[in-house]
């Protein structure tokens, strides 16, 4: 008895990737999906739109999912301005606007998380909702001296090393990972980029007690997500965290909560998405 | 159900392939992704995990990651009892 093992699927709801005109530079993106109040996905520092390969399938279910590489990063331009991470959020207002994007939901992972509050503070009729994975910004402390490190790795084995570190525990992605460190921190331009957001951005921070932030700015539904091994940006204190907002923690994660265990996130995700859009037809 | 798996991986790498003014070289189950066997790169083998995931309903992945390198061993993570 054969089982069907092929559905035909739209060329509107292939993954493609393509690079939007920006002011500020070109924009390197991946979209898959189409209708509903789509999802912008923003990675952490030194990563890029594939770390959301394992979501952007499933998020796509009822609306565009889109991810998009960070100034500095990925295919997208390599100019970082300042080194303000602040400064990416006027940068991706004009990239909503060159995709005609009126209203996205954000989901930021770590220095994402840091720009998605930033983008959502700048332009709030903008967002129809905030998830924060694992995410800088929030005034606790960071683990600096890894950030450092991991943008100029000396050798493949020293970039597996960080790789590790990203990780709960084994994964068969950290030799991979770990390559691809090491091959950004031979680029000159990129790593120079990076050291700049590093010492710019968050040199000053690293021990947390930064002023906690002002969630009444924040008009969207808000939810946390953390992975409980997070060594990186270990566990925020509950006074850190959004007031009555949903905050979940997930076992057996590290850094990588949107890797290590992509369904249970991605489903948290999905679910939390999907109530924001029942309010926002309900209002 | 490994031979329709593949003939699906093989039907969507050479889209890819082609989408990129590439040609798909005769492909085998020992064909390695990324090590230079084949025209693609980590975005276009991105491409086709989640292109597979649409077309079979499957997601192999989602207890976490598994590890393949060849063509075959990415087939085998799609096979279902007939």
């Amino acid at each position: 008895m054969p089982v069907p093992v092929s559905r035909p699927v739209s060329e509107g709801s292939r993954l493609r990737a393509g690079v939007a005109t920006v002011a500020g530079g070109p924009a390197a993106y991946l979209s898959v999906g189409s209708g509903g109040v789509p999802v912008l996905l923003l990675h952490g520092f030194a990563g890029d739109r594939l770390t959301w390969q394992f979501n952007l399938s499933a998020l796509s279910a009822r609306r565009r999912a889109i991810a998009v590489d960070l100034p500095g990063h990925g295919g997208s331009t390599p100019d970082v301005g300042s080194g303000r991470v602040a400064d990416f959020a006027p940068w991706l207002v004009e990239f909503l606007d060159g995709l005609e994007l009126p209203r996205v939901h954000l989901v930021g992972h770590s220095m994402g998380g840091y720009v998605a509050r930033e983008l959502a503070g700048l332009a709030p009729d903008r967002v129809a909702s905030l998830t924060l994975l694992s995410s800088a910004g929030l005034g606790t402390p960071f683990d600096l001296d890894f950030l450092r490190r991991a943008i100029a790795p000396a050798d493949v084995a020293e970039g597996r090393a960080c790789a590790e570190r990203l990780f709960a525990g084994p994964s068969p992605l950290i030799p991979r990972f770990g390559e691809v460190l090491h091959a950004q921190g031979a680029d000159p331009v990129r790593r120079a980029g990076l050291e700049r957001i590093i010492e710019v951005s968050f040199a000053a921070h690293a021990d947390g007690g930064g002023p906690p932030v002002d969630w009444s700015a924040y008009p969207m539904p808000v939810q946390v997500l953390w992975g409980r091994e997070d060594r990186i940006i270990p566990l925020p204190p509950a006074d850190r965290l959004p007031p009555d907002a949903p905050f979940r923690v997930f076992d057996n994660a590290g850094h990588l909560p949107h890797i290590e265990t992509a369904s249970p996130v991605t489903a948290a995700i999905r679910t939390f998405l999907d109530g924001c859009d029942e309010s926002l037809s309900l209002s | 159900m490994t031979d329709s798996i593949f003939a699906l991986i093989a039907e969507e790498l050479g889209r890819i392939a082609a989408d990129k003014g590439e040609v798909l070289p005769p492909l085998t189950a020992d064909s390695r992704f990324l090590d230079g066997d084949l025209p693609i790169d980590s975005l276009d083998l991105a491409t086709l995990l989640v292109v597979l995931e649409q077309r079979t309903g499957q997601d192999p992945f989602r207890e976490g990651f598994r590890q393949f390198t060849t063509v075959g061993e990415l087939a085998a993570l799609y096979t279902v009892p007939a």
